[in-house]
């Protein structure tokens, strides 16, 4: 483990006990620089793993709740009319924030949708004719119910490729939720809990992440994999070179999370079914949380063939 | 072939592309057998027969579960036993190619892993190879070009299930036609050497004419529509009655059985003792021909009387004293000839002393009816009649009787155990040529006249461009006797009764009887009166001929004609030089087709060195490596791994990953002999721990 990030995981630990897995991926995420869709049930924390995240490097933090009605502009901001200045002046929405919790994103209309897909890829609004920089870093959180699906809008393949990884966080194990039901009276004070590190140490940290050496072994690793999915037809959605792309990304984050300053075949397995799976899955979303699709890749996939 | 091997990775048959690779093993296989029929005994062909069953079977899901070892084992054993029995009796060569094809039956039978498939593929194509011990002819040989094609498109199709089978086969073909060209410059141009070791001439593979002759024996002349020699003319053509190949004389008769003398063959040693050839001063007109004698593994040849010969191969041939033609070696491949023969030339050019000693020697007993017949005849001749008019008057006799008897020409002759002569002159009354021959010439020698018996072949299919060919069916046997004035004088006595088989051949003399190749049903020679196959058959006929004397004849003589003609006079220097430069010509072109791929193999030396000690592991620990990366397999085995073993695994995947993952500048210094070292510790220290 890399000994500069410990103290982050460790806060991040103490508020959501027991995923340290989750934890380490969605920092991964954000260490790569790439947006994270958390696929859960109502309760399981979702909220509290972003807010810990923002919390943890000292981020802008924000949430938007989105519903049926949420238009792109509650979301974005909008041109409003000074009388004072006898001019429009820009109000930035909720997006300009550093982290963005995008709570339950299916409900929201596809218009709006592609609104802060929009935005996540471009890393900027444009709003009559004029572009708003978002701040960087910029991470977006958002969130979905595969449970319940009457009224929403599932996002579609094209839309699902945007996010960097996707993790479903699940029922905590007997003994952290023991920890946590202990703990409940004091949860404000973790919260507040002094800040480790600066944001500008998290951008240091993501341009260190671009330095990690990954192996001509590793990268044909990538491709052996992505290419198995086109060529062998037992996916209906094959991965895309952003896909490739993303696998390596978050590989490199990966190994640098884990102290290595070079990728292995494990990076690129363990982070395999949080990148790819969605993307393989396509919008199929219904109650299939598991990881059958990207399993199914791994293992007919030799990391050491020739 | 039979080793026990452990089970580690699930078998092939529950996997699917792997069985139908197999099942196209077994096809070849099949084919292969079916082929060599005659060389393999009868119950190794069965046993074939059911490992392609057990194939088919498991091709088809009526069986999944593998045949156990211990049952194919214990098969093996008594299979091994049987052969080392039956070995004593069909000699070296037989045995071994026996035993390879009892090899691949119970190969067959069990098949649990890569390398299997991979034996069995080598071993076919070697038993293919085998095949061409047995027969070079143009069916054969493509037959034999298909069946490595089917083994070739198997291991495609094993090594690259995802192919479909169409794929395949185009792939296969298109690389045998390039492979083709190479092949050809190859064999033109390339030295042919003689063979490096002598083959051992197998009972069974012989073929031709037997040495001795008991015509009592025989029952039913089994006839064969096989090839035995053809003859190109040059020269003007024999007439049908002219035809008389001679092969054999049989000068010694016990009562029953013609065979060579040994009186003869004492003769004869002596004469190659004192190197002394038969070589006769002849004139006259000649014909001359070329022969292609088909391989026989016997040593007689074949010619005209009386033949003078020089060989075009590497086997030289010998005039024998008795005017035939004897090759130096057994004719394990086709062998071609020139031949003058001197057709005017009387047959008087050998020492009469031995020939009359010879040829006058009668059984001790027996045939007594025949002996009262022959006093009875010279009793009403002049006691000193000129032993030619005796002859005469005896052949005359012979000839009323059979014509009186109304003798018959049959190839379903009763046997005749006991007196045979006697038996034939008196109560059978029909029989074929050796019947009349083994008659005449015992009674020529009671009349004390010097005669004997010579087999050969009668006759020959002419077709265009004066090529004749010599089928097995023709085999005869006709007499000599001895007139003072002429010398030896061909006399044919099945003439007499069936003129018809010396002017058209065995086929119109057994029109009616029905049994000419009887027991052939399928030959295409049966149907001679059908327009459309006898042209087919002599279409065919001819093909072969060309086959024979332009592939199978090329032999080192005709090599050097070609050479001379396309490099002008040829020394021993130059001749290498060729050779060399062809072989090294295709080797460059091949390695310039490799390389790359070589290149690309050897980078990766490290990860065979690990996958070679992964495989160690997988087969100590039983846990397979799947899909895992180094060091998740590492972890997942580490448990089951004895302590020195596990230091050593784990710092061999250490290492590995180190070389293949990490930055270049840090990995230099891992060598490939760290590596190896490594590999072996850790396979001394499982095996010490087994």
């Amino acid at each position: 483990m890399n000994k500069s990030i410990t103290p982050v995981l460790d806060v991040l630990g103490k508020t959501i006990i027991g995923k340290s897995e989750q934890l380490k991926l969605a920092l991964t995420c954000l260490l790569s620089n790439g947006h994270l869709l958390i696929e859960d049930l109502p309760g399981m924390g979702k909220t509290s793993l972003s807010h810990a995240l923002a919390s943890a490097f000292g981020l802008a933090y924000s949430r938007i709740q989105f519903t049926s009605d949420l238009l792109p502009a509650d979301m974005l901001g909008a041109n409003i009319f000074d009388v004072q200045k006898q001019q429009f002046s820009f109000h930035p929405g909720p997006i300009f924030n550093e982290v963005v919790l995008a709570d339950e994103i299916n409900r929201a209309s596809p218009k709006t949708q592609s609104a802060l897909l929009e935005a996540m890829e471009e890393r900027q609004v444009s709003l009559d004719g004029t572009t708003h920089t978002l701040p960087q870093p910029f991470f977006v959180i958002a969130t979905q119910n595969p449970m319940h699906q009457a009224g929403t809008y599932p996002l579609p393949e094209s839309q699902l490729d945007r996010f960097l990884m996707r993790i479903t966080l699940g029922y905590p194990n007997w003994e952290a939720e023991r920890t946590m039901l202990k703990r409940s009276g004091t949860t404000s004070g973790v919260m507040a809990s002094s800040q480790p590190v600066s944001k500008q140490q998290l951008i240091a940290w993501q341009q260190e992440i671009t330095q990690v050496h990954s192996a001509n072994a590793i990268i044909d690793y990538i491709l052996r994999l992505v290419s198995y999915s086109r060529e062998s037809g037992e996916f209906a959605n094959p991965l895309s070179p952003r896909a490739s792309k993303a696998i390596l990304v978050s590989a490199r984050a990966w190994a640098w999370l884990h102290g290595r300053d070079h990728v292995i075949p494990e990076d690129v397995q363990e982070v395999f079914t949080a990148v790819a799976e969605h993307r393989l899955r396509g919008s199929a979303t219904d109650s299939d949380m598991n990881s059958q699709f990207s399993g199914k890749l791994m293992a007919a996939v030799d990391p050491l063939a020739a | 072939m039979l080793a026990i091997t452990s089970q580690t990775s699930p078998p092939i048959e529950t996997q699917k592309q792997p069985r139908a690779a197999v099942l196209l093993l077994s096809m070849a296989y099949a084919i292969l057998v079916a082929s060599m029929t005659t060389p393999v005994m009868i119950w190794i062909v069965i046993l074939a027969a059911c490992a392609c069953v057990v194939r088919i079977s498991f091709y088809l899901r009526w069986q999944t579960a593998p045949l156990r070892m211990r049952t194919i084992n214990l098969l093996a054993i008594l299979g091994a036993l049987a052969l080392a029995w039956f070995s004593l009796s069909i000699g070296l060569l037989l045995s071994m190619v026996n035993l390879l094809v009892m090899a691949c039956a119970f190969k067959l039978m069990h098949i649990a892993h890569e390398k299997d498939v991979k034996q069995l593929f080598v071993t076919l194509l070697f038993l293919t190879a085998c095949g061409f011990i047995f027969q070079q002819s143009l069916v054969y040989t493509g037959l034999y070009v298909s069946v490595a094609l089917i083994l070739l498109v198997a291991l495609l199709q094993f090594n690259a299930p995802q192919q479909s089978l169409k794929h395949s086969i185009r792939y296969v073909a298109i690389q045998l036609v390039q492979g083709l060209p190479i092949a050809i410059l190859l064999f033109l141009v390339l030295p042919q050497l003689p063979p490096l070791w002598q083959m051992p001439t197998a009972k069974g593979a012989k073929t031709g004419l037997s040495d001795s002759v008991t015509p009592g024996d025989i029952a039913d002349l089994s006839q064969s529509s096989e090839l035995a020699f053809r003859a190109t003319f040059a020269s003007e053509i024999p007439s049908p009655p002219q035809r008389y190949w001679r092969v054999m004389t049989l000068e010694q008769f016990d009562g029953k059985t013609w065979q060579i003398s040994p009186t003869r063959k004492q003769v004869n040693r002596q004469y190659r003792s004192l190197n002394k050839q038969f070589s006769p001063s002849l004139a006259g007109p000649t014909w001359s021909y070329q022969v292609i004698a088909e391989p026989s593994h016997q040593r007689w040849l074949f010619g005209l009387d009386i033949a003078q010969a020089n060989s075009n191969g590497n086997n030289a041939i010998i005039q024998g004293h008795e005017y035939q033609l004897l090759a130096q070696r057994p004719l394990v491949s086709a062998l071609s000839y020139d031949v003058e023969s001197y057709y005017t030339e009387p047959l008087n050019h050998t020492l009469l002393s031995i020939d009359h000693r010879i040829n006058l020697q009668l059984p001790q007993s027996g045939n007594s009816l025949t002996q009262r017949w022959v006093e009875d005849k010279l009793a009403e001749l002049d006691a000193s009649a000129h032993p030619r008019e005796r002859a005469e008057y005896i052949l005359a006799q012979l000839r009323d009787h059979f014509s009186q008897q109304q003798f018959r020409y049959t190839l379903r002759p009763d046997p005749m155990p006991s007196d045979p002569v006697d038996r034939f002159m008196f109560d059978a009354q029909a029989g074929f040529c050796a019947h009349y021959a083994s008659t005449l010439t015992y009674i020529l020698r009671l009349a004390n006249i010097p005669a004997r018996m010579v087999t050969g072949y009668q006759g020959g299919e002419l077709q265009a461009s004066g090529v004749m060919s010599i089928y097995q069916y023709d085999a005869h046997a006709w007499v000599e006797a001895w007139y003072d004035e002429r010398g030896w004088v061909r006399i044919d006595p099945t003439a007499w009764v069936s003129p018809d088989r010396i002017d058209f051949g065995l086929e119109q003399a057994m029109r009616d009887e029905g049994s000419f190749l009887a027991d052939s049903p399928l030959s295409l020679a049966r149907f001679k009166n059908v327009a459309l196959f006898n042209n087919l058959r002599l279409w065919f006929a001819q093909l072969d001929y060309e086959w024979s004397k332009w592939v199978l004849g090329f032999d080192a003589n005709r090599q050097d004609d070609l050479l001379e003609q396309l490099f002008g006079r040829l020394t021993p220097l130059k001749l290498s030089l060729i050779g060399v430069t062809v072989v090294l010509t295709v080797g460059l072109l091949l390695a310039l087709y490799i390389m790359p791929q070589l290149r690309k193999k050897q980078g990766d030396k490290l990860t065979m060195i690990y996958q070679k000690s992964a495989d160690l592991v997988v087969e100590f620990t039983g846990t397979p490596r799947g899909h895992l990366p180094p060091s998740h397999y590492f972890q997942a085995v580490q448990d089951k791994l004895p302590n020195l073993a596990r230091t050593c695994f784990s710092e061999l995947t250490q290492r590995y990953q180190q070389h293949h993952y990490a930055r270049p500048s840090e990995t230099r210094s891992e060598s490939e002999k760290q590596f190896k070292h490594l590999h072996s510790k850790l396979k001394r220290h499982l095996q010490k721990s087994r």
